[in-house]
């Protein structure tokens, strides 16, 4: 069983007033352990509501969503907190690092979250900023690096506790052609080096390339899986 | 356009709330300062005018015009001039007043004439009779007749009909319907007329403005009818008249402080017209003194006022700045990207003005009617947070009410788009890059602010410490205000100056705990702390705001308290009891010399010469004990005029009180805080032994006396009373140990047993002292009285005189402001407080779907903003608490400096009072808990897929 997600049949509806956006229709799909997955697609496709239920920050009206073989689509709240600290990373478009804190406080901080004992997240958040290039300014605060250099120690923080797969939603948008080749570069030698999972969107399809799989989405159906 | 900021003002809702509910609060602060301002200076007006009336008896709307015009004019012209004057003064001087006339008169005599003198005994050598022929317009429905009737309006059988006051029946020995010749002297004797005197008339009611100058001008003087008098003695042809008058009753509580300085004005005005015609016009008008006294008093309520609203007005500053930056702040993303998109800096401003102007319309039309509604709660404080049923204050929308809102208004809309202009400056490229540079240190900071304040407030302190000092080695009196508005602002300026140092160093502060504990706190109490500590923006306002709101409150309670407790003290401890009466006592002395005979004067000498003490008929002391509504009584002896015999010296002029002591105990007032140790020990020591006397600590020093002395009392012509001095206080019911003027040596006290002193010397009158039953009113009490017509030469409540005193202009004004001065810090610090929090949360709200996509669940969100609110508001809320401490220790003891030493028995002491600190932390509490509440439901509506996208737009 390579599979780390399998959902079956997942559809979610969005209610706008009186009108139903069906953003994902009948979604079935696997992801692969240790590989690179890609969701493709147009804005509107429904790729971040697909990432956010795969990473269960969001419920489907309907469909199941299996993590490791269990069900979370009726987990409660606590166990997908649990599921979402040891297990999860996330890593979003809009960077979001605590402006007040360090490179360095950002990604030992996400360690303090997932519960990481004191003794060795000095040492892990130093080695995750040294994996992702920034080992030498990590006393910098996030408004003092530029975007591409945010993203990575997002990137960072969202695998320094070892989960077993990254969520990473549109991860290259705000960062020009060359740097979001180096951030999905980058995530390719973690699933390597790491033996990590990672799951992201994207509409730029100069990245499809380096990915192990790709899913395309339209108007909320797989329509093509390579 | 209007569209568009709807929309914004829409997605923003709570927040505009909080702006409108500000902006309106903004608003009825400022136009709260007039209107309550206004009406407390109306009420005392009023109140100034009728305590004139009450004290001199003269009705204080008075406005009299004599003219004399026998010898300034030749007769032919007399008549012309009281038309002259007449016309005058009825068209144009009283109605330029524009006060309505509740009575008015208008009298002329023919003075100077004689009749033949009615012979009152065989000595009397007088022929002639000096008596004047008069009339006053509405006199018959003024006057009650005692005797005989009016006169006619016409003359009957040639003779003119008169009446005449008592006082003239007497004094003129007239006799009624005699009809006596009028003799003119001027025409050497020729007979004027003749008169008869058909009846005798008093005033008609107690109170009537009419009779306000008096009815003893008519001693000499025989009125017959106005109109008669007219047709016969002011024609042309006959020119006779030697007096006018006007006398005319304006009523004053139509003045009002609108009209106030127009009425003072045309005063002035007439004076000077009157003036010109000085030896023949006389001129008065008594309400231009008590304007002008009331002026000055009017002066220094106002600058309390104004003085105790300072810390308000402060607060309201930084209120609209900080919102105004927070909502700039907030949007400054959306100006940025505006403007990228090629709208034009006046565009925006635009756009901003149209909501900020619709924000200040609402505010404008509420703010006022807002203000009225605190200034009628206002109306009725009665201490500090205190209420009380009270008439309520006249109060009303002028036009400066208008124009003060309007000012807040236009000041408001200013500070609203302030920075906005200096947002709209920006383009996107610039707002980042200026998001990416660490903020620039504050102003105040920059330029320490904070120590200058305190420098200020020190150096203030210093001199009014000084000032006491001086105070207390000299005993001057500092002046006659009561209220020194300076030391509440100096005290402002303390706590603002403690409050922003607090400020400064309190992120050094979390940044220390932080980093005791980094490797050990919790994620949420780690990101908190972070937070907090490393933070520079606006939760440093909302702390200002709070340190500044409760210190504030504390010290307005705390100096209402003392202020309210002191006065009441010393109320409460010079009347000594609850009531304190002492009835008339009769006695065996002659009665008064004025009606004595030279006989009986030529006794009463001879009397003097030969001391006897004078022989009292003791009252019925079961009528005066047991009044209803007491439920206690004694009786004191207070003499103030006793003499003293030590070993050495004999000791004029001291007090001597005689008591007993058992129930003295239980009726006096007396704070236990005046004598070491408790005064019931002193009160044991008397009821132990009769013959024991308390002397007070200054004979002591004075006259070198000591425990055991054998001393010798005594008072008004008795013998001396032989007692042991027991021990020596300070302080006693009633007993004031200060001179009673400058350079005056204090009088001493002897305390001595009632029951000792009614043994061995001739009874003297003692006071009644009674204790109220719980729930008594002193009405219930006096009603008593009157029922049971008791005599009294004298009764004081203790209640009635401290709820005057509570209704004194200064002491309400000064309670009322620091009430509003409280509610107002409360009120905004509360809304300071939601738009942090709410504006702070929603910057936030992608921060917090991170940490919940990161696993952090809502609890432990929660719990973080819980610990962020420790360490900001809760650490406010210490840090104001201490300061308002500080404050009150610091400041509140140089209160004492407003009273004069000899006033101030028993001594001026610090108050608190545990009910205003719960009234305090209550407020705050149901304003954290509102707070909190809010915050909590926003949370818990933010869901993470939703939040984590707010990110993306």
């Amino acid at each position: 069983m390579s599979e780390i997600i399998t959902t079956d049949k997942l559809v979610r509806d969005f209610k706008s007033g009186s009108v139903t956006v069906h953003a994902l229709k009948n979604v079935s799909l696997e992801v692969e352990k240790g590989k690179l997955t890609i969701l493709r697609g147009r804005s509107g496709s429904g790729k971040t509501t697909l990432i956010n239920l795969l990473g269960a920050l969001d419920k489907p009206n309907s469909g199941i969503i299996r993590f490791n073989g269990t069900d979370i689509t009726h987990a409660g709240e606590h166990t997908k907190n649990e599921i979402r600290r040891k297990h999860m990373g996330f890593v979003f478009q809009s960077v979001a690092l605590i402006s007040m804190m360090s490179a360095y406080e950002n990604v030992e901080f996400g360690l303090r979250i997932a519960g990481i004992p004191a003794r060795g997240r000095g040492e892990r958040a130093k080695e995750c900023l040294s994996l992702v290039g920034l080992g030498k300014r990590m006393n910098h605060r996030p408004q003092e690096l530029s975007g591409g250099e945010q993203q990575r120690v997002a990137i960072a923080r969202a695998i320094a506790h070892r989960p077993e797969i990254v969520f990473a939603d549109e991860p290259t948008a705000e960062l020009d052609t060359h740097m979001g080749l180096q951030v999905v570069k980058l995530f390719k030698s973690l699933v390597e080096i790491e033996g990590l999972t990672v799951v992201m969107t994207t509409h730029d399809p100069s990245m499809i390339d380096i990915a192990d799989h790709v899913l395309t989405l339209e108007d909320g159906e797989i329509t093509d899986a390579v | 356009m209007l569209k568009m900021v709807l929309r914004r003002m829409f997605s923003n809702l709570w927040m505009v709330i909080c702006l409108l509910l500000g902006s309106i609060l903004a608003t009825a602060l400022v136009s709260c300062i007039p209107i309550y301002t206004d009406s407390i200076l109306q009420r005392m007006l009023i109140k100034d005018l009728e305590n004139y009336q009450v004290k001199t008896g003269n009705f204080p709307g008075q406005y009299d015009v004599r003219a004399k015009l026998n010898y300034n004019y030749k007769p032919e012209d007399r008549v012309n001039a009281a038309r002259f004057f007449d016309k005058k003064i009825m068209s144009e001087k009283i109605p330029q007043f524009d006060l309505p006339v509740m009575t008015f008169s208008q009298g002329f005599k023919l003075g100077n004439l004689y009749t033949p003198a009615t012979k009152k005994n065989q000595n009397d050598d007088s022929d002639m009779m000096y008596i004047q022929l008069g009339t006053l317009s509405g006199l018959q429905d003024h006057i009650k007749l005692t005797n005989g009737r009016l006169f006619a309006a016409e003359p009957v059988d040639g003779v003119y009909e008169v009446i005449v006051n008592q006082q003239a029946m007497k004094g003129l020995n007239l006799l009624l319907d005699q009809v006596y010749p009028i003799m003119d002297p001027t025409e050497d004797y020729k007979e004027l007329c003749r008169v008869k005197v058909v009846g005798v008339y008093t005033v008609k009611g107690d109170n009537d403005a009419y009779w306000s100058v008096g009815i003893n001008e008519h001693n000499q003087e025989l009125m017959m009818d106005y109109k008669l008098f007219g047709k016969e003695f002011l024609s042309d042809a006959n020119g006779l008249v030697t007096e006018a008058r006007w006398d005319c009753a304006l009523d004053y509580h139509k003045i009002t402080l609108q009209n106030l300085s127009k009425i003072a004005g045309i005063f002035n005005e007439q004076n000077r017209w009157y003036s010109r015609y000085r030896g023949s016009i006389d001129f008065s008008m008594p309400i231009s003194a008590i304007l002008k006294d009331y002026n000055e008093r009017a002066n220094q309520l106002r600058t309390m006022l104004w003085v105790l609203t300072v810390p308000v007005l402060i607060m309201l500053v930084f209120y609209i700045f900080m919102v105004s930056q927070l909502i700039v702040r907030h949007d400054e993303n959306g100006i940025a990207v505006l403007k990228s998109r090629g709208a034009s800096m006046g565009q925006i401003f635009l756009s901003y003005l149209l909501e900020s102007s619709l924000i200040s319309v609402v505010a404008f039309i509420f703010g006022p009617l807002v203000g009225m509604f605190i200034c009628t709660i206002l109306g009725s404080s009665n201490g500090f947070l205190e209420f009380v049923q009270r008439t309520a204050l006249p109060v009303s929308l002028s036009p400066k009410v208008i124009a003060y809102s309007f000012a807040a208004v236009v000041f408001l809309i200013v500070t609203m788009l302030a920075p906005v202009i200096a947002a709209s400056r920006t383009t996107i490229v610039k707002h980042k890059q200026d998001k990416s540079r660490s903020r620039k240190a504050p102003v105040w900071k920059k330029f320490f602010f904070d120590i200058v304040l305190l420098l200020i407030s020190g150096y203030g302190l210093y001199r009014y410490q000084q000032q006491q000092k001086i105070l207390a080695t000299t005993g001057v009196k500092a002046n006659d205000l009561q209220i020194d508005p300076l030391l509440f602002l100096t005290s402002t300026v303390f706590v603002v100056g403690a409050g922003l140092l607090f400020i400064r160093i309190y992120p050094y502060l979390i940044s220390f705990v932080y980093w005791l504990g980094r490797k050990v706190w919790s994620p949420a109490m780690y990101i908190s702390l972070i937070q907090v500590g490393r933070s520079r923006g606006q939760e440093q306002f909302l702390m200002l705001f709070i340190i500044l709101a409760i210190s504030t409150g504390l010290f307005n309670a705390n100096s209402a308290r003392t202020i309210n407790q002191n006065i009441e003290d010393k109320i409460s401890y010079s009347i000594g009891a609850d009531v304190r009466l002492l009835a008339a006592w009769k006695d065996t002395r002659p009665p008064e010399k004025a009606i004595l005979s030279a006989q009986q004067q030529e006794a009463l000498a001879k009397e003097a010469a030969s001391p006897m003490p004078v022989r009292y008929i003791e009252p019925d002391y079961s009528k005066y004990s047991s009044l209803a509504g007491t439920s206690m009584a004694t009786k004191v002896i207070r003499v103030n005029n006793g003499a003293v015999q030590t070993s050495g010296d004999l000791v004029e002029n001291v007090n001597i009180m005689g008591i007993i002591p058992d129930q003295f105990a239980k009726i006096a007032w007396f704070r236990p805080d005046l004598l070491k140790p408790h005064w019931y020990n002193y009160i044991n020591l008397m009821t132990d032994a009769p013959t024991a006397f308390l002397v007070s600590t200054d004979m002591k020093e004075k006259y070198k006396l000591s425990l055991g002395d054998t001393i010798y009392i005594t008072w008004s012509e008795q013998g001396y009373l032989e007692g042991t001095i027991f021990a020596f206080i300070d302080y006693w019911p009633t007993y004031n140990p200060n001179p009673p003027e400058q350079g005056k040596e204090a009088p001493g006290l002897v305390v001595a047993n009632l029951d000792y002193i009614q043994n061995k010397m001739a009874l003297s009158p003692y006071e009644v002292w009674l204790k109220k039953a719980d729930g008594a009113t002193d009405k219930q009490i006096n009603d008593d009285v009157i029922k049971r017509d008791l005599q009294l030469d004298d009764i004081k409540y203790m209640e009635q005189e401290i709820v005057k005193m509570k209704n004194d202009a200064m002491i309400q004004g000064m309670n009322g402001m620091l009430t509003l001065g409280f509610v107002a810090a409360m009120l905004i610090s509360m809304l300071g407080f939601l738009i942090y929090w709410i504006i702070s949360i929603q910057d936030r709200v992608l921060q917090f779907g991170i940490l919940r996509a990161m696993g952090m669940s809502l609890t432990r969100v929660i719990g973080m903003l819980a610990c962020e609110q420790v360490f900001v508001s809760g650490a406010a809320i210490i840090m104001g608490i201490v300061v308002g401490g500080l404050a009150g220790d610091l400041f509140i003891p140089l209160l004492q400096i407003v009273y004069s030493s000899a006033d101030q028995v028993p001594p001026f002491k610090v108050m608190s009072d545990g009910s205003d600190y719960i009234k305090i932390y209550s407020v705050i509490g149901t304003m954290l808990l509102m707070g909190f509440l809010t915050l909590w439901k926003i949370i818990s509506g933010i869901r993470i897929d939703q939040a984590v996208k707010l990110g993306e737009d």
